[in-house]
């Protein structure tokens, strides 16, 4: 596959208009670490690198807010942030490689969402080329605005097939003065249902809450014979932070989880940057099931009954869980994604997606994004609106 | 009610017993008197009358209704509490309005799940008193919050002060159904906050009733902070309190709400609500942080040092949670009360980035200068939105005109500074023209292109939002007195 | 399809000024019209109006009110049986006062328009209606008439006449109007004491005023106006009840006779007329707020002086004792209550927080919020004998809110809520007892429990 790196969004817009007038179909590339998310690609065609669009545009620190190029890469990003106390508070696999573009084309989120919120609340403009070579914006650079159709929304996670995501402005947040884990190891459903309805209402507001399974976890966990491990991130000032820990211990022993503990700041730092990386870590089958907060405990525990061998973690506040097995299930990736998880993630409200695994070209529509949210015919309209010619990433995501 | 006495209506009579039919005669208004109401909505400058009104009071009575539409070709749009600021509830070309007044009822309260399930007619203030003693609200608090319902509140994507913290409408928003611009029922996200696919109910929340007729919302349910302090900075001069106000933000503190309001301003509210502001300050600052107790009192010090340093004469604190309401209630009705102050007023919509805000401060009272019209001016300052009121008799043509021209004239500034010509109130009909200021033709383009997707046929609510050709028939004749929040 | 036609211009007025003729007849003309401006129609007093609330019609909320008045005045709109129909529907709750931010007085709006468009109906065809000649102006506002019209219902009462005819529906027999009224009067109770010229003191006196005894409340609630004598006496006040005074005239202003209720002014205020007195005390929420706006009804100079003194010594008796300090009983009851809110206390007179403060003084009495406690009940003067079926909603929603609470009894300080709302709970055989305020606290002084009172 060629591959082709405009180095203006001019540049870009002319390429996918040539692209468009000979009807190539584009595959639009950030850092390439999540080329296995979604259905593979069946035709050839060019692929379109922002390898060069990584400008920062404008950076008005004091007003906590950003406009880059998208092909800038999240750890980049990150240190220009850092250096002014700032962060966007996205926690992304692969940062160093990783691109702003990418991100919100996939809708990449981690477990810091259930204090931060996710992609959609951070970004507030955007530019992109639509398939017909069209250069277009909506939003702008100001944290309140409602003029026009809310193009942030529109694109955020639609894998790159309505336009390639050229540039965006996001909003900020300050570094907090301090974060800090407290850790407990539980045993049964019951007993992590009870912690996780008592963490949503939280006086302490945690910015995340995980529920680990799995030998992988076990340097964090308080004792090792337990299933689980219950992680909570806290962050804020020292006096947030103190009273938050001894409150969150208190809190835990009444739900019939005693033995809370607080990790190391090097502890801290690990877990939390494994748990990152966990979506996007090697493993034989990855499966991401995203149901509302009280359907994750149903789930793990469907997961667990059938490969007690797996690995997993989840943004259990937020209802996403996401499973890593060593071997596949005996099922077959449809047994277990559409007789087993699918119903049960639909009692739940929610669905199933594979996000990695040994023969993505049997994956089908049902497999790779489950039960769609929004009709289908919408969806192919939209599709017709931005792309006619159906070029961009053609066959990967959910229109037919 | 009373429709059935005169069908003063220029739709086919075919068409309007078939909508009787559907929803029963009581729902359908028919004499033109009764339809008069419904010309305009909070926006008065320009007037439209449907040809008849309807009260549905089910989804399915609503795709009925949009079907006969359909086979009638006549244009038809939704409207809820009419509480809206920018004309978007205007019938332009008059048609069918779906009043949805008496889709009332909140449908599930998920505590657990965090997410409530309600008809688009809910008043949003309801929401958060129906959540009373379990520890939630409903975070999007528009100034209209008492009247104002959800489904309006999702057309608009509304703010309100304690948004700067906790996010607008599209933050709160999961799922909706809606009902197409043909007359389909369908459901965009729900219960969970990761759909499958677009994120198309996010596409929906803000799109001003232009796409489909959202008939149920899934909102998120936030929960309430452990503690908060609400502060009041009182300043001998606006330049100081704006200069405050780029000085918190830029020290990295995002308060829950962050609002300016000016002397002229303040004395209006002193007259409506007596709640003892000093009179004698050139403006005050309403400052609230909240969030975990153990934290509130070094963030509270930490304003008021910033307060202080530049220069602001004193920082009172409320004493008590009745207090504090009495500080928001007067906040929030502030535009009412400034009926008080002239016959007429012009409320303006524009945000800059929040930094900005002493320089568009200047830049406003120069052009208010300029055009020999009196500016007063009420800012969700921490946002960046900034509410100029321009006050008038519109008895007096020329100041009508000189009225016009000023406001322009400040949006332009927004933009030249980086901003937006609405943060809140919308587009409708009254801010249309600026489209083109703001956007491109190409993002006009494919703005249409994805209204053409939900609303191929234009005749849900046509001529709204977009300068398309053949839009707006409607000439501006006159500002008349109107608010804004 | 072709039938259809579209408008051409949005702008072009609506052919309603070619169906219907406009009459010479504008009961908006008198209006000063700066109070149609003040409204900016910002729509939020739309959720303060409960017939609004209700409807979900706009014609029925006080900014389509406003709205349709404005447009009859413009001559924008014929006064239709439409247009009538939606302003006769208004409660005259003046909810929406509180609520507008912007200080509209809807009340100096509706209360003369309506004045207006009832005068116009032919006086001939009221004066021949059986219900105003005889029952809202032949028998309220004299209380010896009225007196010996309720022996019958005391009887009828003591035979348990009254509850045969709820139970059987055989008050929906009688002329509607009638029968309503049958139903809506509660259990006469004899007071406990006679109504003396002047009641002295008990403790150190603190203040003299005098009681404002009223037509309806001095018959139907004769033990409420004993119980409100009573309680100023336990605060150390002399209480006066000065001969001569009569009904406040409220009913015959609000359903548009405004003749005897000018003469039913003069008399209360030759009445009143003392320099002995420090209050005039009114324990009833409509008629309180009635002769507070003696001061600005009228226009003529001569009375003026003497109508600004009236007006200006007029307190609720809530009001009153909430200023004076509240010397609270000290036997404590043991009861949860509730309060409700009468519009003519909260929204006419602002009175809202010292009852409430008061109440929460008696020992043993635990106050519950009772929700949307500031929302009509529906009995709005005579309402409730004219728009029967809004009025029904009105007190189902009020009932339903008030079991929510969980309260054995709900106060309220206006005879027509009390009638309104214990008619619904005998209708829905409810347990809850409805009381004045000043019942409740007459108990705890006299040690009577709360429940054998009422």
């Amino acid at each position: 596959m060629q591959s082709l790196q405009p180095g203006t969004v001019e540049e870009l817009a002319g390429l996918v208009e040539q692209a468009y007038e000979q009807s190539v179909p584009m595959y639009p590339l950030g850092g390439q670490t999540a080329l296995h998310y979604g259905l593979p690609a069946k035709t050839d065609g060019w692929g379109i690198s922002t390898e060069k669009l990584n400008r920062v545009i404008d950076f008005p620190v004091k007003d906590l807010t950003l406009t880059v190029e998208t092909g800038i890469t999240i750890q980049a990003l990150a240190d220009m942030l850092a250096n002014e106390g700032l962060m966007l508070p996205l926690d992304v696999p692969q940062q160093s490689q990783a691109t702003l573009g990418g991100v919100i084309a996939t809708n990449c989120n981690g477990p810091r969402r259930f204090g931060y919120g996710t992609v959609r609340d951070y970004v507030i403009g955007i530019q992109a080329v639509n398939g017909k070579g069209q250069l277009f914006h909506g939003g702008g650079r100001v944290v309140k605005n409602v003029a026009g159709y809310d193009f942030c929304k529109l694109l955020t996670g639609s894998m790159g097939t309505l336009g390639i995501i050229s540039q965006a402005t996001v909003k900020l947040k300050p570094v907090p003065e301090e974060a800090v884990t407290v850790a407990v190891s539980l045993d049964d459903g019951a007993t992590v249902e009870n912690c996780i309805a008592m963490l949503m209402e939280s006086p302490t507001v945690p910015v995340a809450v995980e529920l680990l399974y799995g030998a992988r976890w076990s340097e964090y966990a308080g004792d090792p014979n337990r299933r689980y491990t219950l992680a909570v991130q806290l962050a804020g000032t020292e006096s947030e932070i103190t009273w938050g820990q001894q409150r969150l211990a208190d809190d835990l022993k009444a739900c019939g989880a005693p033995g809370a503990f607080a990790l190391s700041s090097e502890a801290h730092v690990a877990l939390w940057q494994q748990i990152q990386e966990f979506p996007a870590a090697e493993h034989e089958l990855t499966i991401q099931v995203k149901t509302v907060s009280s359907g994750a405990v149903p789930v793990i525990e469907k997961c667990t009954e059938t490969d007690p061998q797996c690995t997993i973690q989840s943004d259990i506040g937020n209802g996403v869980v996401t499973v890593g097995f060593e071997e596949m299930p005996e099922t077959g990736i449809s047994g277990l994604v559409v007789s087993q998880l699918g119903p049960l993630a639909t009692v739940y409200h929610g669905h199933v997606e594979t996000l990695r695994c040994p023969a993505p070209e049997d994956l089908t529509l049902g497999t790779m994004w489950g039960q769609l949210s929004g009709p289908q015919w919408l969806h192919n309209r939209v599709k017709e609106q931005f792309d006619p010619r159906g070029l961009l990433n053609p066959g990967r995501f959910v229109y037919q | 009610m009373h429709g059935s006495a005169d069908l003063e209506s220029t739709l086919p009579v075919a068409l309007i017993h078939e909508l009787q039919q559907i929803i029963g005669v009581d729902g359908v208004l028919t004499a033109h008197s009764d339809r008069m109401v419904y010309e305009c909505d909070g926006f008065t400058i320009e007037k439209s009358c449907p040809d008849v009104v309807v009260f549905p009071t089910t989804t399915d009575q609503i795709a009925a209704v949009i079907q006969a539409c359909n086979r009638f070709e006549t244009p038809f749009l939704p409207r809820g509490a009419g509480t809206s600021l920018a004309g978007g509830t205007l019938p332009i070309g008059g048609g069918v309005m779906l009043v949805l007044t008496r889709m009332t009822n909140i449908e599930e309260i998920n505590l657990r799940d965090r997410y409530a399930v309600v008809q688009p007619g809910v008043v949003n203030i309801r929401l958060t008193q129906a959540l009373a003693g379990t520890g939630y609200h409903y975070a999007p608090d528009p100034s209209s919050q008492g009247a104002c319902t959800i489904g309006g509140n999702v057309a608009t994507n509304s703010g309100g002060p304690h948004t700067l913290k906790y996010g607008v409408t599209v933050n709160h928003v999961l799922g909706v159904e809606a009902v197409s611009s043909e007359g389909e029922v369908f459901r965009l996200g729900g219960p969970n906050a990761d759909p499958a696919g677009l994120d198309l109910a996010g596409v929906m929340v803000g799109s001003e009733g232009t796409l489909a007729v959202v008939t149920r919302v899934w909102v998120r349910l936030t929960r309430n902070p452990e503690g908060v302090r609400t502060m009041l900075g009182v300043f001998d001069s606006v330049d100081d309190a704006t200069n405050a106000i780029s000085a918190i933000i830029g020290a990295g503190i995002i308060p829950a709400a962050l609002e300016m309001v000016d002397h002229d301003i303040m004395v209006a509210l002193e007259e409506a609500f007596q709640f003892g502001f000093p009179l004698d300050a050139e403006a005050i600052l309403i400052i609230e942080v909240d969030g975990i107790e153990a934290g509130l009192d070094a963030q509270r010090d930490q304003i008021i040092d910033i307060c202080e340093e530049a220069g602001a004469r004193e920082v009172q604190q409320a004493e008590n949670e009745q207090h504090r309401q009495q500080l928001w209630k007067a906040r929030k009705q502030a535009f009412g009360a400034i009926g008080r102050l002239a016959s007429s007023l012009v409320t303006q919509d524009g945000v800059v980035p929040r930094t900005q805000i002493p320089q568009m401060y200047q830049k406003i009272m120069e052009i208010g200068e300029k055009y020999d019209i009196r500016i007063v001016n009420v800012f969700h300052a921490g946002d960046g939105n900034i509410h100029p009121v321009m006050l008038f008799d519109e008895r007096d043509p020329s100041q009508i005109e000189r009225v016009l021209a000023a406001g322009g004239e400040i949006l332009q500034a927004c933009l030249d500074a980086g901003g937006s010509v609405t943060g809140e109130h919308g587009i409708g009909v009254e801010k249309i023209q600026f489209m083109k200021q703001m956007f491109s033709e190409n993002d006009l383009d494919v703005m249409a292109s994805l209204r053409s997707a939900f609303n191929p046929n234009n005749r849900l609510s046509p001529d709204k939002m977009l300068p398309t050709a053949g839009a707006c028939g409607v000439e501006r004749h006159a500002p008349s007195k109107m608010v804004a929040q | 399809m072709s039938e259809y036609i579209p408008q051409s211009d949005a702008m072009t007025p609506e052919p309603s000024s070619h169906s219907l003729p406009i009459t010479s007849f504008n009961p908006g003309e008198k209006i000063d019209y700066e109070y149609f401006l003040d409204c900016v129609h910002c729509g939020l007093c739309t959720q303060a109006c409960p017939t609004y609330v209700m409807t979900g019609n706009e014609n029925d909320s006080p900014r389509g009110r406003i709205y349709l008045m404005r447009a009859v005045t413009d001559g924008r709109v014929d006064l239709n049986k439409n247009v009538r129909r939606h302003l006769e529907l208004c409660l005259d709750c003046r909810s929406c006062e509180t609520a507008c931010p912007s200080g509209v007085q809807y009340g100096r709006l509706i209360e003369p328009f309506r004045l207006e468009m009832e005068k116009e109906i032919d006086t001939a065809s009221k004066t021949s209606d059986w219900f105003h000649k005889y029952i809202l102006f032949g028998l309220f506002p004299y209380p010896k008439r009225l007196r010996k019209a309720l022996g019958l219902a005391r009887i009828a009462q003591t035979l348990k006449l009254d509850t045969l005819m709820m139970a059987t529906g055989l008050w929906k027999l009688l002329p509607s109007r009638l029968g309503r009224m049958a139903t809506l009067l509660p259990r006469l109770r004899k007071a406990d004491g006679k109504l003396e010229h002047v009641m002295p003191a008990i403790g150190k006196r603190r203040a003299r005023v005098a009681l404002f005894t009223g037509c309806v409340q001095s018959e139907v609630f004769a033990q409420t106006n004993y119980a409100t004598a009573h309680v100023l006496q336990q605060n150390g006040c002399d209480v006066i009840i000065p001969e001569g005074q009569g009904c406040c005239g409220a009913i015959h202003y609000h359903t548009g006779s405004e003749e005897p209720a000018v003469e039913m002014a003069a008399a209360n205020l030759a009445a009143f007329a003392r320099d002995d007195i420090d209050a005039i005390i009114i324990n009833v929420a409509g008629c309180g707020s009635m002769l507070k706006d003696y001061a600005h009804l009228w226009h003529d100079d001569e009375t003026a002086q003497a109508r600004n003194a009236f007006a200006a010594k007029v307190k609720d008796v809530h009001e009153f004792l909430d200023e004076l300090g509240f010397i609270a009983p000290k036997a404590p009851l043991d009861v949860k209550v509730t309060y409700h809110d009468a519009c003519h206390l909260a929204h006419a007179q602002k009175v809202t927080q010292q009852p409430r403060n008061i109440i929460r003084q008696i020992p043993g009495v635990e106050l519950v919020d009772l929700p949307e406690s500031d929302m009509c009940c529906g009995a709005a003067g005579t309402y409730n004998l004219t728009e029967t079926e809004m009025a029904d909603q009105l007190s189902q929603r009020k009932l339903g809110n008030i079991r929510e609470t969980g309260a054995s009894i709900v106060l309220t300080a206006n005879s027509g809520c009390l009638m309104q709302i214990d008619r619904e709970r005998r209708v829905q055989d409810e347990s809850v007892r409805v009381m004045h305020p000043m019942d409740l606290i007459y108990c705890a002084y006299t040690h009577k429990s709360p429940y054998d009172y009422c």
